[in-house]
């Protein structure tokens, strides 16, 4: 897993700082990202794949956050259910990750990318097939 | 691939042909030095060929420098379209159109299998298609549907602008992908 920094720092009052690790976004802003319907989850792509078949589950994957001294930019990656109007999902992914985000940090959200990586297909319940060679 | 690097590569590769024959040839003594000589000597002082050797080797020499340079670049998001708003940008690989496309053109009526290709146009996408039919079809109407459905399917869902929907009909389709 790629270093976790530290960077944010928010000093309030002058009382003390308050900073947090930048896996900490990503795992909110991951998070929120799922919650739309219509996400079908987060694309780690294939390191992240492999990593889950072996057992290790992450919840950053899919989420780059870059934090700056007061404010966050953040890209996700997603993966989207067939059907969905997939520019109406990516948008409210968008808002929603900006909001949590910055309801639950205080940090100001400068901008969130969205990339569409793929889309999901529902598994169809497959009809057994009789074996015609013998 | 970019028109330019399309006819470097195809001329790269014919240079090497040549080449590869030619040292077959000369491996198995069937080009004698003595006929390399002839060559030569006609070929020496031409200018046409003079000006002909320059182009080619110069060719060459950019097209090697370039792959030089390819290479060493870091492979980027495999082909992301852009859409932009002031909360941030929404890109769409081009898997996932392709894969949409794919998805539509199937639920045409008639249409037996696709390939299908898309490639970043400006301002939206291209999307080749190659379609195999049912025998029974009317080649130009099930074009035109097909043409149709991919083109609203993959804008309602997507918003992506689909520029140009070129169908290339040939009933050998085979869908190994």
């Amino acid at each position: 897993m790629a270093e976790n920094q530290t960077n944010y720092i928010n000093k309030p009052d002058g009382k003390g700082s308050i900073s947090y690790a930048s896996d900490v976004i990503a795992i909110i802003a991951g998070l929120a990202a799922t919650e739309i319907s219509g996400v079908a989850g987060m694309s780690g792509g294939i390191t992240a794949g492999i990593a889950e078949m072996l057992g290790r589950k992450n919840l950053t994957k899919g989420v780059k956050a870059e934090l700056g001294a007061e404010e966050a930019a953040l890209e996700l990656n997603i993966i989207v259910e067939y059907g969905s109007a997939i520019q109406e999902v990516a948008k409210k992914v968008q808002e929603n990750v900006k909001k949590t985000v910055e309801n639950m940090t205080g940090l100001r959200v400068v901008e969130t990318n969205v990339n569409v990586l793929g889309v999901n297909f529902p598994v169809e319940p497959k009809q057994q097939q009789q074996p015609r060679l013998r | 691939m970019k028109a330019t690097e399309r006819v470097l590569v195809v001329f790269f590769a014919l240079i090497m042909i040549v080449v590869s024959v030619g040292m077959v040839l000369s491996a198995w003594n069937m080009i004698t030095p003595n006929d390399v000589a002839d060559f030569m000597e006609t070929v020496n002082g031409n200018i046409l060929f003079a000006v002909l050797a320059t182009v080619i080797a110069l060719m060459l020499f950019l097209y090697s420098i370039r792959v030089m340079f390819v290479s060493t670049k870091k492979p980027t998001l495999s082909a992301a379209l852009i859409k932009v708003s002031e909360t941030g940008s929404i890109r769409i690989s081009i898997d996932t159109v392709n894969t949409l496309a794919v998805k539509f053109a199937r639920g045409v009526e008639n249409v037996r299998d696709v390939r299908i290709n898309t490639l970043m146009a400006e301002q939206g996408v291209d999307v080749y298609i190659r379609a195999a039919m049912t025998p029974d079809a009317n080649v130009p109407e099930v074009s035109q549907n097909l043409q149709n459905a991919i083109k609203t399917g993959i804008e309602e869902h997507t918003g992506l602008f689909v520029k140009n929907v070129p169908v290339y009909v040939d009933n050998s389709v085979d869908t190994s992908k």
